[in-house]
């Protein structure tokens, strides 16, 4: 699911078995995400309070969009044709309770903020949990019978306590207190589902379920949060979740148990196609046959003049790009004979943007490409500036 | 707003304090204080008996069966400090930068009840808040009164039964928060223009109102005619004409971020043309100039006593400004825009008396019922009399002594700031703390000492 922005659009699922999406797609536009992270300074709404009365106003606005067009639609005669509006046309359909939403709470109060919005809708919400506190609000989901998405990142937010009373004692509770978190939902009776949302890769994820078994969850639940909830949260618990005829043949198959540390996962079948696990090789780039340390001036189409400050060391790549908005630094990046990667995340007007940069290196000139994940790629040309 | 260094210890005690505190219903007394009740003079050696959240009686040699009793043991004690302009305990932004016009925004949808400022503010005697919009909007959006039930949820921190208010803005901060999205700048570019922005705001609201009536009569025509008449379709609601809608009813209370004399004589006049209540203008630095007016209208000034000149329209005041306007009948309170300030507002009021002549007595009312009046909420708070909440401020010293520290902080008869336990626990957080790190210290196998 898309999770930029306020109504940040709709999610489909996806069989990981064929490259192809046409062939893997399960089911499409599914539900919509409901952010609390104002994008910006520069646009209406810029802050928390104004998010919230825009998504009162917009949900009010859905339903009396979806109202007139049903009245047109049963008599056009003798009343004005209502515009047609592409964003409440899909949100119409959530806020009639056709489809699920997905609200993205970063903490408890965003949970009590969505659910306030789901009381006296009919709004069929899920409540991602990204700050680890659902928890907290125990009475207030059981009352809403909310089905809540666990992340295990276990990142305390910054607006309890923990985070406010410096950093030991955050780290502290990251530790002893948030990872406790999907157990207390368990015991409580909380529908959940595990999600990977804010972790980096599958590996973190796994290891943040691990951590909320230590913490207490047991392994039972553990597996259905990994399995059948999630099926059933979003109405596919026909074709997914067991392992039963007629189902689609999405199995795991481990040494010994699955929910350990280490565990040995041999095969993976996703839609009945086997996949074997093997240990991954370290990459190994090339030797780099070319040496890019120095300043080089960036030129693209409708992007203002850059500068970049290469430091190479062998494959190793960093540096500083210089920009109208600022001086921002990168690292992690790699040569690989004359191939130059690098990512980087600028900041816009308190906006972040994460940008990819890869190119080729002839003699003094590099051509490449910048893909930014919002808005497409670009292709640019850098010159090495002398001295 | 700025943000404190804050000790992991006041923290730990502070998240303590949560589970104890003292059971409301069981009757409290304070016993042997001087009390300065504002509303009945100063009463040396007393008590006040509270009960259920309530001060009962105020007097000497009070007593009730099984009370738990504090001894003030000549420690003094007054009304809890009302602080009538802060923006603590608000989750996100306090200015929705993105409008001209925000009337649909709502400071209780974003209450953060974990924000460490609401305990802090008890540390220095205050008891109840007026957290608000901040002022890059002519109309911004609606301001609410709290109660520092420091561990209660949102819901639970809101005065019941203050009014909601509505936070405007003229001058420089309406007309420089022009950072215009996509390249525009954002109306308006004067001075005039905002009182411009305001006035249109408010005839659009009244349209938005009549359609509503009209809709409302079509409404009851098809219901009468059974069914003949076709059912209207309803005019699109729209929250942010709603929220003008309720300035121009007089539900919101206006509440208007200004310096200059010559705004606010405008807006007196704006406000009394719609029949708009206007409770106060905020900082108002120039206020001393227009006090005959002020009175006249019945509209109160929030401000600061000795903090000026930070920009070219805050330049025109001085320190005696406050008291003068005070003085001549203007209801003045003593407000601190900041977290940290919110600390020691009685020292500012004690400025007033050494810069500006007031007296004790109406130094302390810029604290409490000042603030009250201005807000709505005197019924309730204010002053330390019989049916009013028992909210408390105990001082070690006379609260505008430059020496005196608060002591202890009462909300509702319950105790949720006490300096001598906080010191208590302290102690015992860093003592545990010390042992756990010297548990955790590698030893010596042999000797035990520490390598």
């Amino acid at each position: 699911m898309p999770d930029r922005g306020i109504l940040t659009g709709q999610s489909s699922f996806f069989c990981l078995s064929d490259p192809d999406k046409n062939k893997s797609l399960l089911l499409r536009d599914l539900s919509l995400g409901i952010g609390f992270s104002p994008p910006g300074i520069m646009a209406y709404p810029s802050s928390l309070m104004g998010l919230y009365a825009y998504l009162k106003q917009i949900l009010q606005d859905s339903v009396f969009y979806d109202a007139g067009r049903d009245r047109w639609n049963k008599d056009m005669r003798g009343i004005a044709r209502p515009d047609y509006n592409p964003v409440l046309e899909v949100l119409s359909e959530h806020v009639a309770g056709k489809k699920p939403v997905i609200f993205l709470c970063r903490n408890q109060n965003d949970i009590r903020r969505a659910l306030a919005l789901v009381a006296g809708s009919r709004l069929d919400a899920v409540i991602c949990d990204l700050g680890n506190e659902a928890s907290d609000v125990i009475p207030e989901l059981k009352k809403a019978k909310a089905r809540v998405l666990v992340t295990v990142a276990f990142k305390a937010p910054p607006s309890n306590l923990y985070s406010q009373k410096g950093k030991a004692e955050r780290e502290k509770a990251e530790k002893e207190v948030y990872p406790k978190n999907p157990a207390r939902l368990a015991e409580a009776g909380i529908p959940f589902a595990f999600s990977s949302l804010d972790t980096d890769d599958p590996k973190t994820f796994t290891e943040g379920v691990l951590k909320a078994i230590e913490a207490g969850l047991s392994k039972e639940k553990a597996l259905a949060a990994l399995t059948t909830a999630p099926a059933s949260f979003f109405g596919l618990d026909k074709a997914l979740g067991t392992i039963e005829p007629g189902k689609i043949a999405n199995i795991v198959l481990a040494e010994d148990d699955l929910l350990v540390k280490d565990a040995k996962v041999r095969y993976i079948f996703a839609d009945g196609k086997k996949f074997e696990m093997k240990e991954a090789k370290a990459k190994e780039g090339e030797k780099p046959t070319v040496s890019v340390s120095g300043k080089w001036e960036l030129t693209a189409e409708g992007v203002p003049k850059l500068t970049v400050d290469f430091v190479q060391e062998e494959t190793a790549l960093s540096g500083k790009m210089v920009t109208p908005f600022g001086v921002f630094d990168f690292m992690g990046g790699s040569v690989s004979g004359n191939q130059v990667d690098f990512e980087m995340t600028i900041s816009v007007g308190g906006q972040e943007i994460d940008l990819y940069i890869s190119g080729t290196v002839e003699g003094d000139t590099m051509r490449g490409t910048i893909v930014q994940d919002t808005s497409g790629s670009v292709e640019f040309t850098a010159k090495r500036i002398p001295g | 707003m700025k943000r404190h260094m804050i000790t992991e210890i006041a923290l730990f005690w502070a998240m303590g304090l949560l589970l104890t505190g003292f059971a409301a219903d069981k009757p409290l007394i304070l016993k042997n204080g001087n009390i300065i009740t504002v509303s009945g003079g100063t009463i040396e050696g007393g008590d006040i008996l509270v009960q259920a959240g309530k001060i009962v009686r105020v007097g000497k040699d009070l007593g009730a069966p099984g009370a738990e009793t504090i001894n003030l043991k000549g420690q003094w004690v007054m009304p809890g400090i009302i602080d009538s302009h802060s923006h603590i305990a608000v989750e996100g932004d306090v200015n929705e930068m993105g409008d001209l016009i925000t009337s649909e925004v709502d400071v209780r949808d974003v209450i953060n009840p974990r924000d460490m400022m609401i305990f802090y503010a008890l540390t220095g005697g205050v008891t109840t808040v007026h957290t608000m919009h901040g002022s890059a909007n002519p109309i911004a959006g609606r301001g609410v009164v709290l109660k520092l039930r420091w561990g209660k949820s949102a819901d639970e921190l809101i005065f019941q039964g203050a009014p909601l208010t509505s936070k405007w803005a003229l001058g420089e901060n309406p007309k420089q928060s022009n950072l215009g999205g996509a390249g525009k700048a954002r109306y308006p570019k004067s001075r005039m223009g905002v009182e411009a922005a305001i006035r249109k705001e408010f005839e659009q609201a009244k349209d938005y109102v009549r359609h509503w009536q009209e809709y409302e009569k079509k409404l009851k025509a098809s219901r009468a005619g059974k069914g003949k008449v076709p059912a209207p379709l309803p005019p699109k609601r729209d929250y942010r004409l709603e929220g003008v809608a309720d300035i121009l009813s007089g539900k919101l209370w206006v509440r208007c971020h200004a310096y200059q004399s010559e705004e606010m004589l405008s807006i007196i006049r704006l406000c009394k043309e719609y029949g708009v209540k206007l409770a106060c203008f905020e900082h108002a630095l120039e206020g001393y100039r227009i006090t005959n007016e002020l009175v006249a209208n019945g509209v109160g000034i929030s401000t600061f006593v000795d903090f000026w000149a930070y920009k070219w329209e805050a330049y025109n005041t001085m320190p005696h400004g406050t008291a003068l306007a005070a003085r001549r009948g203007v209801l003045v309170a003593l407000n601190s825009d900041d977290p940290e300030r919110m600390r020691r507002l009685f020292n500012d009021a004690a400025k007033t008396v050494r810069f500006g002549g007031l007296s004790e007595a109406e130094a302390i009312k810029t604290l409490t019922i000042n603030p009250a009046k201005i807000l709505g909420i005197d019924k309730q708070v204010g002053t330390i009399e019989p049916g009013k909440d028992a909210d408390l401020a105990v001082f070690s010293r006379h609260p505008l002594d430059p020496y005196t520290v608060c002591q202890m902080t009462i909300v509702d008869g319950t105790v949720y700031f006490d300096r001598a336990k906080y010191l208590e626990d302290r102690k015992k957080a860093e003592e545990e703390k010390k042992k756990e790190a010297e548990a955790k210290a590698p030893k010596d196998k042999k000797t035990g000492a520490e390598v």
